[in-house]
């Protein structure tokens, strides 16, 4: 067992921020009664010690901070990633054990690949776009086959 | 792109699996990353899963030893050797090769075991609870990881020097813990019981195919029986595997036990029945296939011996499948609730 000094640490207690002295001083955006202590980062309003959320060294305000997480600007938020690549690829490889559905998941694989060909790839690998290219072109030879196959019907019926 | 993110993170060693369950169609691996003031836990399959562990808030690592690298040890040890021992046995010199590949198979993952050493579990400690490493299985993996990721604590903490860390945790432990909070909670990993559930129900199919082979002995029967005494032993030994060290209780422990003897008793049985007939039929000797019809034509009903120890089989199977349905039904929910208990309370 590996003990560190922040398991004796006790825990910080968080700031409630200092009422507005008068009517000279700056106050928070959501708190008018509190003192601004520092201007958001991204949007400049004013915040107070409740508001204010240091992340990554940036002062940020909670709109910000939602807004920055849902569109994926704050990497440090990030808990989850969609591996379109891997998916991509999966889908254009695991068919082949039932060749039939084939005829459905290769178009799906290429559309896959080319739709989330720029979506944000894994926070730790990279390689992301030669999964993509290995799914199309997995795909484009089984959507081949399916052409080959077909014309082969084709020819001999007539 | 690759080269920046090869700066942020370093990969460390060690990868495992996160999560449990027997069968599953995509596995999520976890692996460990080493960035500029945390470290990262990506569980990914086909969707990433990110836990950040800040340097400044790491509270403790907590390395426990696990019996899954004597129990892998034992199970592997003893195919090897059976199938060895087979190998000796057998006078057909394909099927000696075969059985010797097979022995050799097993002797590779022993030796692999061994090399890789010790099991343990890792658990990282903060002050939202703990969480637990499933990349770091072996002991050595586990230490690497540490001494890597050491410096980088100290340097964001500081250090306690040796003599300090007694006194302070004395005086961690005597003060009053916050009301609603568990006082610790046992080191469990994630298995649920899955398996033990289908071990159990196998269990109860075998015990039907025995008792069907007392009354309608016959070929096909006798095959069906080596086939589901064979996958009871496949089951039993990756149930206790995964037993080791999860949340299931003691009587469901217990049962999975008893059902390795039942299945040791069966497979010796089975040896011993196969040698008697070989005895009684020398020109069957190499085609197995001829010595499984001929144990099933034997009469049972009307061979004693062969009553005794068949219904014994059956009775022991069926018992213990239904004891084992029976506590496995009965202790899914106090896993369940165990579960959620352990999760809010981390």
């Amino acid at each position: 067992m590996e003990v560190f000094p922040a398991l004796f640490r006790p825990l910080g207690v968080g700031s409630t921020g200092e009422a507005v002295a008068s009517a000279e001083e700056a106050a928070c955006f959501y708190h008018p009664q509190k003192r601004a202590l520092v201007p958001c980062d991204s949007c400049g309003r004013f915040l107070c010690a409740l508001c204010d959320v240091e992340l990554n060294g940036q002062h940020l305000c909670p709109n910000c901070l939602q807004t920055g997480r849902k569109k994926g600007k704050l990497r440090n938020l990030e808990n989850e990633r969609v591996r379109y690549d891997r998916l991509a690829l999966t889908t254009s490889l695991a068919p082949l054990l039932l060749w039939p559905v084939t005829l459905i998941t290769a178009p799906i694989a290429i559309f896959l690949s080319i739709r989330h060909w720029n979506s944000p790839s894994s926070l730790v690998h990279g390689y992301t776009r030669l999964r993509f290219v290995l799914a199309i072109l997995i795909s484009l030879a089984e959507i081949g086959g399916w052409v080959a196959f077909i014309g082969l019907i084709f020819s001999r019926h007539r | 792109m690759s080269t920046k993110k090869e700066k942020e993170y370093r990969r460390l060693p060690g990868r495992g699996y996160a999560g449990s369950g027997p069968v599953a169609v995509a596995r999520v691996m976890s692996r460990l990353y080493l960035g500029k003031d945390h470290l990262l836990r990506v569980n990914a399959s086909w969707v990433e899963n990110y836990r950040r562990f800040y340097y400044n808030d790491i509270q403790a690592i907590i390395v426990s030893r696990t019996q899954r690298f004597l129990i892998w040890t034992i199970i592997l040890a003893v195919l090897c050797a059976g199938f060895l021992f087979w190998c000796v046995t057998v006078h057909n010199q394909y099927g000696r090769i075969t059985l010797a590949c097979i022995s050799a198979f097993f002797g590779a993952f022993l030796v692999g075991n061994g090399l890789y050493g010790p099991t343990c579990r890792v658990k990282i400690v903060t002050h939202t609870g703990s969480e637990p490493l499933p990349s770091l299985k072996r002991v050595r993996t586990a230490r690497k990881v540490i001494a890597l990721l050491k410096p980088e604590i100290q340097a964001a903490q500081g250090t306690l020097e040796p003599g300090e860390i007694p006194q302070r945790l004395a005086d961690l432990q005597a003060m009053p813990q916050p009301a609603g909070k568990r006082a610790g909670s046992a080191w469990t990993n994630n298995y649920r019981g899955a398996l033990h559930g289908w071990l159990f129900s196998a269990l109860l199919i075998e015990a039907l195919i025995l008792a069907a082979f007392i009354f309608l002995p016959g070929g096909f029967i006798g095959m069906l029986l080596i086939i589901s005494v064979f996958c009871v032993a496949g089951l039993t030994f990756v149930a206790l595997v995964k037993q080791s060290g999860s949340l299931l209780g003691d009587g469901l422990r217990n049962v999975t036990w008893i059902a390795l003897a039942h299945v040791i008793l069966a497979l010796i049985g089975g040896y011993i029945l196969m040698v008697a007939t070989i005895m009684a039929h020398p020109r069957i000797a190499q085609d197995q296939f001829a010595i499984i019809k001929m144990i099933g034509l034997i009469p049972v009903l009307k061979t004693p011996w062969m009553l005794v120890v068949f219904g014994f089989l059956a009775g022991s199977a069926a018992i213990l499948a239904l004891s084992g349905l029976i506590i496995w039904f009965g202790s899914r929910e106090a896993i369940e609730n165990a579960t959620a208990t352990d999760t809010v309370s981390s």
